[in-house]
């Protein structure tokens, strides 16, 4: 009885111990966790956020969705910012859906380094509105000529990296030089956005598209203009990687239904790929 | 009022007895302890792959270990083997042992009672002849049961109606497969018939259904909290899978999410917008003693119990049950259907839960707002929640030893069964 006794007891001061040891590891851990604001976990629905280009419309890309949604299904929700700052919403999110399509357009959709400026900041409040009304802090663009452009002005002035994150970024013959054929001769939107370039998240992963016609443009963009990008992200984001387009369909306006571009978009923003990734971890997690 | 109480506990005294009586909940008892190596052994597998081995696991994070994955999927097939193994085996034992009682010698109820959970769990909508195997292992305990019990049941009534104390041999063998024959349409008809409606199985839809009904309900109200954790330690009472103790699904609430997004915008847990919810009481007081108050009891049982293999069963499940997997103790000791410690394990979580709300309450310590990996043992949920708040990390180890003294009397009372015996 008397060593039985002596068993329990040693027994219950390993557990002390044990778990003495346990707090005192995980006091740093936990301080660390605090004090890094991305150790918080992203959530688990990763929208995509489309934003055409000049002088297009929130169903710029619909004949893309409708290639898209062969597979799998994503909920389209089309915002239209107007110049007073606010926003028309058609569309709406089913509850289920961790990847939903986000589409951002604008009322004043022209072209200018101007209105650019100013669509970068409309952008942000749609964001902003977005992820506070369907709970999300992190997502992937997909820019379509002029929209390239406001992406990158919006991630430069106004995206905070300690409230989210952005994964991927895929921009689509977007005219970095504007109609400047000349890469010497920067314009100043350009110049702008090489001066701000580190202020681009360091995790992102950047595909830039051009689609080419004949050897210098897509009937309207120059391809120069468009690899004018590498001056603002290479070697300042993780990745990026530049790309040609041709053959049928490679028109500056055709191009978001190109079949090339939609197989290297799901390939490069990894639509339906994180789906599938999650509903197998998801029946791992619930077998356990 | 004491005369109430007294009386209270003499009928309260006598339906234990009533109940340890039934015949099924004895079947139940015994089949758990036959069953008891297998699952001894899978607890422990799935604990380390939990916490040490999964990316998630508590373990993992703060002593960062990288084993190659090699080791963690290995593990996890494992894992799958064995609840395959046990959930069969469970029907089996149930089926077994509930025709013992009238017939010796019968292996065939068994059998077809494996039979009956197989097609039951059989994927009627994939074309690839698989089985559901989510609906294997523990949490498919209470299939196993009602069909090992359904099909003893329906032998009994059709086959061996009108035999009286002989053996197996001399049955017609027309009648054995009279039987056979009925359970087995009648299984594949519920199945498919329930394939219809779910993928994911009769179990499936129960647990689904359960979960939406307990956690459907997102609420702020305290007693409508208190009242939902102990449907769901009740639902763990029968072998039925308790929705609550699914952190997954409790952290993903709305209420987490708008609380995780304003620690996300001002770094301070003080000014929380829903500091009582599902997930700030339960899982960082309703929990601290474990999975149902498990750890306590069996921390209990190693001071005040003199049932050796209590105390060996305690010695293992210990450190598993830190990490919130209380199945050694649920079976070992066992607490399905143990009617002896019902009351203290509803108690415990109660108690906790409430004393966690008032000190919410009164702003003494902030509610939990930092996300917590799944194995986080209880007692330092609290602290790992906050960020390290010391405060509540004594408070948490108060709570606990309070726990313990409530477990104690309980545990005094089956020393007196054990001297009986």
């Amino acid at each position: 009885m008397k060593i039985k006794f002596k068993k329990t007891n040693k027994f219950i001061v390993f557990l002390v111990l044990f778990l003495l040891i346990i707090i005192c590891v995980s006091v740093p851990w936990i301080k660390n966790s605090v004090k890094n604001p991305i150790a918080v976990k992203p959530t688990n629905r990763t929208p995509i956020i489309f934003v055409p280009g000049s002088s297009a419309g929130e169903n710029r890309f619909d004949d893309l969705f409708s290639l898209i949604n062969k597979e799998d299904k994503h909920s389209i929700l089309k915002v239209e910012v107007d110049t007073n700052n606010k926003l028309n919403i058609k569309g709406h999110v089913r509850p289920t859906d961790h990847e939903p399509f986000f589409v951002i357009a604008f009322k004043n959709n022209k072209d200018g380094y101007i209105n650019i400026k100013k669509q970068a900041y409309w952008l942000n409040t749609a964001i902003n509105y977005l992820s506070q009304r369907y709970s999300f802090n992190n997502f992937s663009f997909f820019g379509h000529s002029n929209g390239g452009l406001i992406i990158t002005l919006y991630l430069e002035k106004y995206f905070d990296q300690s409230k989210m994150i952005v994964n991927r970024l895929m921009m689509l013959g977007s005219p970095f030089n504007l109609d400047q054929s000349n890469p010497d001769k920067k314009t100043i939107m350009l110049q702008y956005m090489i001066a701000n370039k580190k202020r681009l998240p360091k995790n992102l992963i950047v595909y830039l598209i051009a689609g080419a016609k004949n050897y210098n443009n897509d009937d309207l963009v120059p391809v120069s203009s468009v690899y004018s990008g590498k001056y603002v992200y290479q070697n300042q984001v993780k990745k990026f990687t530049e790309a040609t387009i041709t053959g049928s369909d490679a028109e500056h306006s055709d191009l978001p239904q190109n079949k090339q571009v939609v197989q290297l978009m799901k390939l490069y923003l990894q639509i339906n790929h994180r789906f599938i990734k999650n509903s197998v971890t998801k029946n791992i997690n619930e077998q356990r | 009022m004491v005369k109430l109480i007294k009386v209270f506990c003499s009928k309260f005294n006598d339906f234990i007895v009533k109940f340890d009586d039934f015949n099924i909940v004895k079947i139940i008892k015994r089949s758990l302890l036959t069953l008891f190596p297998f699952v001894l052994l899978e607890s422990i597998l799935d604990w380390i792959d939990n916490s040490f081995l999964n990316p998630n696991g508590f373990y993992y994070q703060i002593f960062h270990f990288h084993l190659p994955l090699f080791f963690a999927n290995s593990l996890h097939d494992l894992v799958i083997i064995l609840n395959i193994l046990i959930s069969i085996a469970a029907a089996y034992l149930v089926g077994h042992f509930y025709i013992e009682n009238y017939v010796k010698d019968d292996f065939i109820v068994g059998m077809t009672s494996v039979v009956a959970y197989l097609i039951l769990n059989y994927d009627y909508r994939s074309f690839d002849n698989l089985f559901i195997f989510e609906n294997f292992g523990l949490r498919g305990l209470v299939l196993a049961f009602i069909t090992g019990i359904f099909v003893g049941f329906v032998f009994k009534k059709f086959v061996y109606k009108d035999t009286t104390d002989v053996s197996r041999l001399l049955i017609n063998f027309q009648k054995l497969f009279f039987g056979v024959f009925l359970i087995v349409i009648f299984f594949i008809f519920i199945g498919w018939s329930v394939s219809l409606v779910t993928s994911r199985g009769i179990l499936g839809l129960l647990n689904q259904g359960l979960s939406t009904l307990i956690l459907g309900k997102n609420t702020t109200n305290l007693l409508l909290i208190i009242l939902l954790a102990t449907i769901g330690q009740l639902l763990m009472f029968l072998g039925i899978y308790n929705p609550v103790v699914q952190p997954r699904m409790i952290s993903y609430s709305t209420f987490t999410n708008v609380n995780i997004k304003f620690i996300h915008m001002h770094r301070i847990l003080s000014g929380m917008p829903y500091p009582i919810t599902l997930h700030t009481i339960y899982d960082a007081f309703g929990n601290i003693g474990g999975v149902g108050g498990c750890l306590a009891l069996m921390i209990a049982i190693l001071i005040v119990s003199n049932s050796k293999r209590e105390k060996n069963v305690s010695y293992w499940g210990i450190l598993p049950a830190l990490s919130n997997s209380a199945n050694i103790g649920f079976v070992g000791l066992p607490l399905f259907f143990n009617i002896n410690y019902i009351l203290p394990t509803l108690i415990v979580p109660i108690f906790n839960m409430l004393v966690g709300a008032s000190l919410i309450n009164l702003h003494i310590i902030p509610a939990i707002g930092y996300q917590i990996p799944r194995t986080t043992p209880g007692i330092l949920q609290n602290f790992v929640g906050t960020g390290g708040n010391w405060l509540s990390l004594i408070f948490s180890i108060l709570i606990f030893t309070v726990d313990i003294f409530i477990f104690i009397p309980f545990v005094k009372k089956e020393n007196i069964k054990y001297k009986t015996l």
